[in-house]
This record gives structure tokens, sequence and C-alpha cells, in this order.
């Protein structure tokens, strides 16, 4: 328990001090904060990964809506980014925005419901993930992989294999991130053997710093596909608070679609925020 | 040791560098690490030649001086011996033949060195890429691109006549092609003068 806490301590604190680090720069020039270039359809070059020495870190409140199972589970998960060089990007990532694609998964680490409310471990998966850049522009890609414990007790780790695109022109853009997870311990207990995720969102700029946003795609376990595939659907508001602090809303329907019985009667929110060092 | 690995992530978000700070910002997006950077950050000024030593002037005197004119910013665009000087290069929006707006500043002082200097009659604009794509593509990038520059000059105003275009693609690097910073550099425009009236 005494791990958990601290983990837990350590969050709050390491993101406290760097924020706080942050805040003590001096303010940018009011004549050009905020840079256009934050704006969904601002000038510049998108690149799917960090410049060399850059931080990004993630941290979505996800809460659970499903009838009857309101706030059961919820959590706290946070991703950190960091830029190795200009192409290569690493991250320590809890969400499953950051492992498969999808937004809107719920009960990722850290589960803070507790075991009676849909928790199990406080801090029970975390994955390793590697970006590499191959385009930045109007139409940026890189390709992405990784190493995930989906599960720390019993250890289920699955390898990631994946892509990640982006197409942009004027107020819309699209991303594309399939990949597939590959189960490598735990395959027939409680682990993954093999899913394709195939995330697919669009974006559209209402306004200079507001953005609408649809995430649908499909989730296609390999074994008894027919049974056991979905299809999410995400819908989302994006709001540049300034050049380094983007927030997000997400409403999304996790299987709105889906194998066997066609369909759950599923929802999440997720708010969230994205913060670059 | 979970706590420990985690401990060390979390506060080394306190440890960016800020001198790799660069003009890159996060974007809405769930692709997260996304972000929008701006265009390569232009060349290095050109090399300034020392001036000759100036004797020192003489005290200045008590009276109050009228308030200074405002200076004006430095030309970007100087005439040389065989080409037109630039303090900054031309920009563009990554494989596209769009100027960037800062780039239109600069091509505006183009535009004012050759109405200047009527007694060169022609300059040739020469357009230069990186490596990566491929040869074609940056061909015929590179030809869009110094199209693009003769347009923008024509449009403010220099005869059409005055201004010739070749496109390099990357047949004629200036830096290595590995690097970030030796693309930045490789991919520019010129502007060589091909024929100016004799005596001036």
């Amino acid at each position: 328990m005494l791990d958990k806490t601290s983990v837990l301590v350590c969050v709050v604190l390491g993101a406290t001090l760097s924020i706080a680090r942050a805040d003590t720069e001096p303010e940018a020039d009011p004549g050009t904060a905020p840079h256009a270039a934050s704006t969904p359809s601002g000038d510049g070059n998108d690149q799917l990964t960090l410049p060399k020495g850059r931080l990004l870190l993630n941290a979505l409140f996800e809460l659970n809506l499903s009838d009857g199972l309101e706030g059961k589970p919820f959590s706290i998960s946070p991703d950190v980014w960091y830029g190795v060089n200009d192409d290569l990007t690493i991250g320590l990532v809890h969400t499953g925005m950051g492992g498969s694609g999808f937004i809107g998964s719920v009960g990722d680490s850290l589960c803070l419901a507790g075991s009676s409310s849909g928790c199990g471990d406080i801090y029970h998966n975390v994955g390793l993930d590697v970006r590499y850049k191959l385009k930045t522009g109007p139409l940026s890609y890189a390709v992405d992989g990784g190493v995930y414990a989906l599960s720390l007790d019993p250890l289920a780790i699955a390898v990631k294999l994946g892509f990640s695109g982006r197409w942009r022109k004027d107020k819309l853009a699209v991303e594309f991130q399939p990949n597939v997870f590959i189960g490598v311990t735990e395959r027939d207990s409680g682990g993954v053997t093999e899913i394709i995720n195939i995330p697919l969102t669009a974006y559209y700029e209402v306004a200079p710093k507001i953005a609408v946003s649809l995430q649908t795609g499909a989730v296609l376990p390999v074994d008894n596909t027919g049974d056991t595939f979905r299809i999410p659907l995400s819908i989302g508001a994006h709001y540049t608070l300034n050049e380094s602090l983007n927030l997000f809303l997400a409403f999304t329907f996790p299987a709105i679609v889906a194998g066997t019985n066609g369909g759950i009667d599923a929802r999440t929110i997720t708010l969230g925020g994205t913060y670059a060092f | 040791m979970r706590s420990k690995l985690l401990l060390a992530v979390v506060l080394f978000a306190g440890c960016a560098t800020p001198e790799a700070k660069k003009a890159c910002f996060p974007v809405a997006s769930w692709s997260a690490p996304m972000m929008r950077c701006e265009a390569a950050a232009p060349a290095p000024m050109p090399e300034v030649k020392p001036e000759p030593e100036v004797k020192a002037e003489p005290p200045p005197k008590a009276e109050p001086e009228p308030e200074p004119a405002k200076p004006e910013p430095p030309p970007k665009a100087d005439l040389a011996a065989e080409k037109i000087d630039l303090s900054e290069t031309v920009q563009f929006d990554e494989d596209s033949s769009t100027l960037l707006p800062r780039s239109k500043e600069l091509l505006d002082d183009v535009a004012r060195v050759l109405t200047e200097h009527p007694e060169v009659n022609k300059i040739q604009i020469e357009g230069h890429t990186d490596s990566l794509a491929g040869p074609k593509h940056n061909m015929k990038l590179s030809k869009d691109r110094v199209e693009s520059v003769k347009a923008y000059l024509v449009e403010k105003g220099v005869d059409a006549k005055r201004l010739g275009t070749k496109a390099f693609g990357e047949s004629k690097p200036i830096a290595d092609n590995k690097t970030d910073e030796g693309r930045a550099k490789n991919r520019r425009v010129d502007f060589r003068i091909v024929k100016k009236k004799r005596g001036k």
C-alpha cells in the first residue's frame, strides 16, 4: 500500500514541480501569444514526434458513465513523452489514447475508484512507447511501437507495432493510427493474443482556439473476431488555452457496434489536458 | 522499484532543456505527441565586414538633442557583385510552393533592391531543395518554388523580363543532408545576377 501511495505522491509532486517551474518563466509578449501555430489551422509543419529535449504530459481524467455504473471506475492517467532527438520520441504511457489510439477508455492507471468500484490495483498497466518520425508537413506520419504491460498482476506483456498519420488542410485534420498488440505472456489467461486497433479521428476548427472532433474506427481481436470486435464512437471538443496547454473533453460510446450482441450500452467521459514543457 | 521509475520520469518533467524549447506547440489532437513547429530557423546572418576605424568623436554637447528618428530595420537583401545577398532564407510551407509570410517581407526587400538598381538587367532565381523525397519530386518542387518567387516579385512591380528561373532540385547541396540543420541550409533560393550594365 505504501508503494502505491508513494507512486501517487510522486506523480502529483512531479507534475506540480514541473508546472511551477514553467510558471516562473517570463510571460510571452502579448503580441505573440498565443501563437497561431498552436491552433489547428495555424501555420507551420505538423509532426507526430517531439523536438529534441521537449517533454509533453498528457493527463486524462476518465469516468465511466454507463447506466448504473456511474463513476465505477474512474481514473486519472498520465502519459509522459520525451523527444530523444528530432526524430525519436519515447513515452511512458498509461492511457488508452496513448496506447491503442482510442480515447474513452476508463480504469487505466491510476485507477482510483477502489476495488469495489471496478478498479483492481491502482497502478496496474503501463507501456513504454517509441515513435519515429518519417515525415512532417501537412501530411505527417511516423512509425510507432512499444512494449506494454497490459496487466501487472499477472504480468501480461504485449508488443505494439503501429503507424500514426495526420493530414490537414485549412480547418480540417484527419488522423489515422492503426496498430496491433501482440500478446507475449499470459496469452491464454487474462492477457491478449492479438488485437488490431484502427482509430480514425477527424478534427474541425470552429474558432481560432476551438476545435471539435469525431473519432471512430475498429477494435478487432484476432481470435473470434466476429464475436469480439467493437466499433467505438467519440465526440470531443478541444480548447487551446495557450502555446503550451490544450484541453479537451470527450464523450465516448466504447462499443456502439459490437460482435455477438450488437453493441453494449457503455458510455464514458474523458477530460484531458496536454502540456508541453 | 515501480515508484522509483515513475518518480524519475515525472521529476524529469521539470528538467526539459530550456535551450531546446523551439517554436513548436502542442496541437489539439488525440494522437499526442502531436506538435506543430514553425519552419526551420532562418540561416545565420552573413558575416559582417569590419568597418574602417573611426576617429573618436568629440564629447557630446550638453544641450538636448532632438528626438532621434525611429531606426529603420536593417535591409534583409543587399546587392553584391554577383548576387543578391540575403540575411535570411526564403521559406515555404513544407512540401509546398506557398511562401511563408516572413519570406514575403524578405522578397519585398529583394524587389526594393531590384528597383533601386536598374543597372541589374537580369537575375536568375535558383531553387534548391534538401534530399528528402525523390529527385524527381524535388526538381518539381524547386521549379514550383522559383516560379512562386518570380510571381511574387512581379506582383511587387519587378519587370518579369528581368527575372529568369532555374530549378536544381537536390543536385547542388551546400550542407550535409543527413542533419536537420544541413537540410535547412539546402532548402534555399538564390538570386544570381546574370546580366548587368557595364560601369555600374
